[in-house]
């Protein structure tokens, strides 16, 4: 690895994500900023519906009918993606972003052998010709761990289980040699050892080939085992950033604290976010000023009038009035 | 593989037995008889008697039934004593036009609907996909002599371009020339509903998470299309067409009639209108054996298509 990755391979400045209801656009992710450097792993975490989701389908380039980008800019090896046409952009993607979803049951085509679903990016990009991009399948296969591979690739999705069918899906993510992973939720609908096996081939993939991964989670335990960075998103804003250590040893935002606190101590991986009293509210009425007043314990009256400043320094950030201490608040 | 084959062959075979026996019964159920129909509503018993007698339908029903079956498997359908010809070389002559209208109107509604159905179903939610929708209900609605009507209003007697009727003069132009208009005529419907279903496939495929994945791996919008949402919603649409070829039929039956053009169709007609039960029942076997043929093929390359069937 470099040492000093000094250019972030991706990095997203005031990303502003609009979608229309009823005639009238409003936002539903603002001011969304974060760097990912080359071999890191970036966890970003929030309960459902703060828009984690629509910030990787910004990254690529899948954002439902109804919404898009109508701010800020999305930085990919140092060129600016925003303005290039759909096919220059499609075609960049295609050799520098792979992705992998939550449920890989449905992730595959069902109609067409494995192999040639792996390297059909490849062939794309390439050119590639039968024998080569067969080679080029099996080689994938083996990198994901797909056992007895060079059977298996003409084989077709049906035949495999789910935590395989994951491995053959981060397969075809990797068939062009990505720098960046987008992985949204890859392991919530398997089982815990599935789950772990998935995640430390993430990491070998990390460690191995520099590959920085934009892991979006809502299980915090796998923070803290995995990420080298986190960003937390609260109601369609990036509430607090930092290296994973500084952050999980003292959150500064009262949400990322009441995050913390839902895990439980004893080793009950699945947690769900719900453990904050109240809901997260909806992208047509956001609060004013700090989004998260409704629900934060330290709430003063300013919260609800001015913008929470950003407190903290670069290595890790949070937007906040009353910013939790050393030893939380 | 083979015993779905074999399972799907017998099944067919079955339905044949079933069709050529309730012909027979079609036929031999009517008020009157063949007889009459030759000599005429007021033709004396004798007369009548006579006739039967020398074509052995004063035989015991069941003799009847066997004989049938023997004609048809030596691929002897009869005399048509309207027309005065063999009823084989009555259809020969028929059957050809027909098939260029059935089989054409066929292709350009398949076409035409593997097309709009994946528009339909890449714009889904969205204006475009609603337009579609509402044009599909339209243009299936609309009955084929109203179709044909029109077509001809506007392209022969208007603007003069195409013939309104009849089969023209031998050689390509012409025949292509007086197939247009009932070819059109006919595919609208068909078009539409083939479209209908398959947009539906289409949509649902759009909506499976592998077409996600695609996009994401910077697949073109095209490539998605052919490549993968094709190939998975094209299987429950083949198995339709194979099931719509008989309502194709029928509406043959209805643009020939509109265009004046002498097809099985207009052959149908006419015989039930001239009560001509050789020619009428033989039809009516061919349509059914097409059919029959039709939903065969269809399934045995869906089977082929769908890779699961394989696996079961
Ligand atoms: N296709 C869509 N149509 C309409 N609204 C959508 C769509 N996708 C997302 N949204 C809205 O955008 C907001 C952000 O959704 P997003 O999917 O990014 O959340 P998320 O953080 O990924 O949640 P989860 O953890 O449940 O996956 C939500 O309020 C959601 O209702
Ligand atoms: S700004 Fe105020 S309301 Fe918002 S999180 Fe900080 S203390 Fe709570
Ligand atoms: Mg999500």
């Amino acid at each position: 690895m470099k040492a000093m990755a000094s250019t972030p391979l991706l990095s997203v400045e005031g990303l502003r994500v609009s979608g229309r209801r009823d005639g009238r656009t409003f936002p539903v992710i603002e001011e969304v900023s974060f760097e990912i450097q080359p071999g890191r792993l970036l966890a970003l975490v929030g309960e459902s519906g703060c828009g984690k989701s629509l910030t990787a389908a910004a990254i690529l380039g899948l954002l439902p009918w109804g919404f898009a980008v109508d701010r800020g800019r999305i930085i990919l090896e140092g060129q600016e993606v925003l303005g290039l046409s759909r096919t220059d952009w499609r075609c960049l993607r295609r050799r520098l972003v792979g992705a992998v979803f939550q449920n890989p049951l449905s992730a595959l085509n069902p109609s067409l052998p494995i192999w040639r679903q792996v390297v059909e990016a490849a062939q794309l990009s390439f050119g590639l010709d039968g024998r080569a991009a067969r080679a080029r399948a099996l080689e994938l296969l083996e990198i994901v761990g797909v056992p007895e591979a060079e059977s298996r690739l003409d084989d077709y999705p049906h035949q495999f289980s789910g935590g395989m069918r994951q491995r053959v899906a981060i397969g075809l993510a990797l068939a062009c040699d990505p720098r960046l992973l987008v992985a949204d939720e890859p392991t919530t609908s398997l089982d815990l050892i599935t789950q772990a096996e998935i995640l430390r081939l993430l990491q070998r993939l990390q460690h191995e080939r520099g590959l920085a991964i934009l892991f979006i989670t809502h299980d915090l335990s796998l923070v803290a085992e995995y990420a080298d960075d986190v960003l937390v998103m609260y109601a369609g804003r990036t509430v607090e950033s930092g290296g994973v250590r500084p952050f999980l040893d003292g959150p500064l935002h009262p949400y990322s604290h009441a995050l913390l606190g839902a895990i439980p101590r004893l080793e009950a991986p699945e947690v769900r976010l719900t453990d904050i009293e109240g809901v997260p509210p909806s992208p047509f009425d956001y609060p004013p000023a700090c989004r998260f007043a409704p629900r934060c314990l330290q709430a003063i009256a300013r919260c609800r009038s001015e913008d929470p400043p950003r407190v903290g320094d670069e290595g890790h950030w949070a937007y906040c009035h009353r910013p939790c201490g050393p030893e939380g608040a | 593989m083979w015993a779905m084959i074999m399972r799907r062959l017998s099944v067919s075979v079955i339905s044949l037995a079933l069709l050529v026996t309730l012909v027979f019964f079609m036929i031999h159920a009517t008020p009157g008889g063949p007889a009459y129909s030759i000599l005429g509503s007021h033709a004396s018993p004798e007369a009548v008697a006579a006739l039967n007698r020398q074509m052995g339908l004063d035989r015991p029903l069941l003799d009847q039934y066997g004989i049938w079956w023997d004609h048809l498997l030596e691929g002897r359908l009869g005399y048509s004593y309207i027309q005065h010809v063999g009823v084989s070389r009555l259809i020969g002559v028929y059957l050809d036009r027909t098939l260029a209208l059935d089989l054409g109107a066929l292709a350009l509604a398949i076409l035409v609907s593997l097309v709009v159905g994946l528009l339909q179903g890449y714009w889904a939610d969205r204006l475009g996909g609603r337009i579609i929708g509402f044009l599909q209900i339209v243009f299936y609605a609309m009955p084929v002599f109203f179709t044909g009507i029109l077509l001809i209003y506007v392209f022969s007697i208007r603007l003069d371009w195409l013939p309104p009727g009849g089969v023209g003069h031998p050689g390509w132009v012409g025949r292509l020339r007086h197939l247009t208009l009932p070819v059109l005529t006919l595919a609208l419907p068909v078009s539409a509903g083939f479209s209908r279903y398959f947009g539906h496939q289409a949509r649902e495929e759009y909506r499976q998470d592998y077409v996600r994945t695609a996009r994401a791996r910077g697949l073109s919008e095209w490539r998605i299309a052919t490549r993968h949402v094709l190939r998975n919603a094209v299987r429950p649409f083949v198995t339709l067409v194979g099931m719509m070829i008989p309502v194709l039929f029928v509406g043959g039956v209805l643009t020939e009639s509109v265009f004046n053009y002498p097809g099985l169709g207009w052959l149908l007609w006419r015989s039930a209108l001239d009560q001509d039960y050789p020619t009428l029942s033989a039809i009516t076997l061919l349509i059914g054996v097409l059919t029959i043929l039709g939903n065969l093929v269809a399934d045995l390359l869906n089977s082929i298509l769908d890779v699961r069937v394989r696996y079961e």
